[in-house]
């Protein structure tokens, strides 16, 4: 029971993050837990895909399959996350004053959605994905699903999802004027890390070598396999033994999306809007 | 190339040897009935592996040291590779 609860927590703490700070970015947004929603169904339903292929998956393209399936899928959410950030920069704060009944914002609001419900679907698909493999090969070892498994899977599902509650709700809280800086930021943060993950899948998979040196090692302070460094992995990408290229790739991600951000800003920005 | 197997929640060999300074591969078979999970901080790996399944990992060269792995899924299930 242990062993099951322990991993279904893990994976769905992890998705969970993800899934509060999409909540907390998109709350006001109407339609918002539908998307979301929809996404952490079709993200469940990847997961068993992805795991029931997963030995077809790993031998694809000489064995690193499974890596560029990784790569892939981060890249296609750093693109999402980062969008959904240019896009806001844009519009965010004609949604923040209530302007989303005007057609256009509501058609294109529901667009960043859609990124970001792709942006959970990603998320549940790749955590959820270990968490089948795992109590399938429970399951298969103990000759069938037992009771103790499934008792352990629940309460780890129950305190996942109670980290996605605490994560929106603390999002939340912060006042409104704020609230569209920090969750940029949080998004950002997202993106790099992300990028830098599918860097390190790239790396593994020898497709990429340039830069591939560690930078430095900080897994006497904080490892990569504590509780706080895997929470810090998923929100903001910490690694303890980063290579040179995921160095670069981090800041190079951060530095695109807000040079875009800047960019395609609203340019009456600052001032009252006439519309 | 270096082969592993997974069994019984056990690398074997549980320490492996490769020189410094050239990329290294891994050939890791799971040999057990439940999937594992490969992977180490140090080496920069991270792979599933389905029970019964076998996986390639590259690692890029590396200087001299004693590097830890582990199945992420059973962290009992640690080893090593000695870069002399």
């Amino acid at each position: 029971m242990l062993p099951s609860l322990l991993i279904v927590f893990r994976e769905v703490f992890e998705a969970g993050l993800i899934i509060g700070i999409v909540m907390a970015v998109t709350s006001g947004v109407a339609g918002r837990a539908r998307w979301v929603a929809a996404g952490v169904a079709a993200g469940v339903l990847g997961a068993c895909l992805v795991a029931l292929f997963a030995s077809g998956l790993s031998q694809l393209f000489g064995g690193s399959g499974q890596e560029l399936f990784n790569a892939g899928i981060l890249g296609f959410a750093v693109l999402m996350l980062g969008w959904h950030n240019v896009w806001m920069s844009r519009h965010g704060r004609e949604l923040a004053a209530d302007m989303r009944a005007a057609g256009e914002a509501v058609v294109a609001g529901s667009k960043s959605l859609a990124a970001l419900s792709l942006v959970v679907t990603i998320a549940v698909l790749r955590e959820g994905s270990e968490v089948v493999l795992f109590l399938y090969g429970v399951a298969a070892a103990e000759g069938g699903a037992s009771l103790g498994m499934l008792i352990g899977g629940a309460i780890g599902l129950a305190l996942g999802a109670f980290v996605c509650l605490l994560t929106y709700l603390g999002l939340i809280t912060i006042p409104m004027k704020y609230l569209f800086s920090v969750t940029s930021t949080l998004i950002a943060l997202l993106a790099a890390g992300m990028a830098a993950q599918a860097i390190a899948f790239l790396q593994q998979a020898d497709i990429l070598t340039a830069f591939d040196q560690t930078v430095w090692d900080t897994s006497w302070i904080l490892s990569d396999e504590s509780f706080l460094g895997r929470a810090l992995h998923t929100l903001i990408g910490y690694v303890d033994q980063p290579t040179a290229m995921q160095l670069i790739v981090y800041a190079a991600t951060l530095a695109v999306i807000a040079v875009l951000m800047k960019l395609v800003a609203a340019p009456s920005a600052p001032r009252q809007r006439t519309a | 190339m270096l082969s592993l197997s997974i069994k019984d929640h056990q690398f074997e060999p549980a320490e492996v040897h490769a020189p410094a300074g050239k990329p290294i591969v891994f050939t890791i078979k799971n040999l057990g009935s439940i999937a594992s999970e490969f992977e180490s901080g140090a080496l920069h790996v991270e792979k599933v592996i389905p029970p019964g399944g076998q996986a390639i990992v590259h690692v890029r060269p590396l200087e001299p040291g004693r590097y830890n792995f582990f199945d992420d899924f059973h962290r009992q299930t640690q080893g090593f590779l000695v870069v002399p």
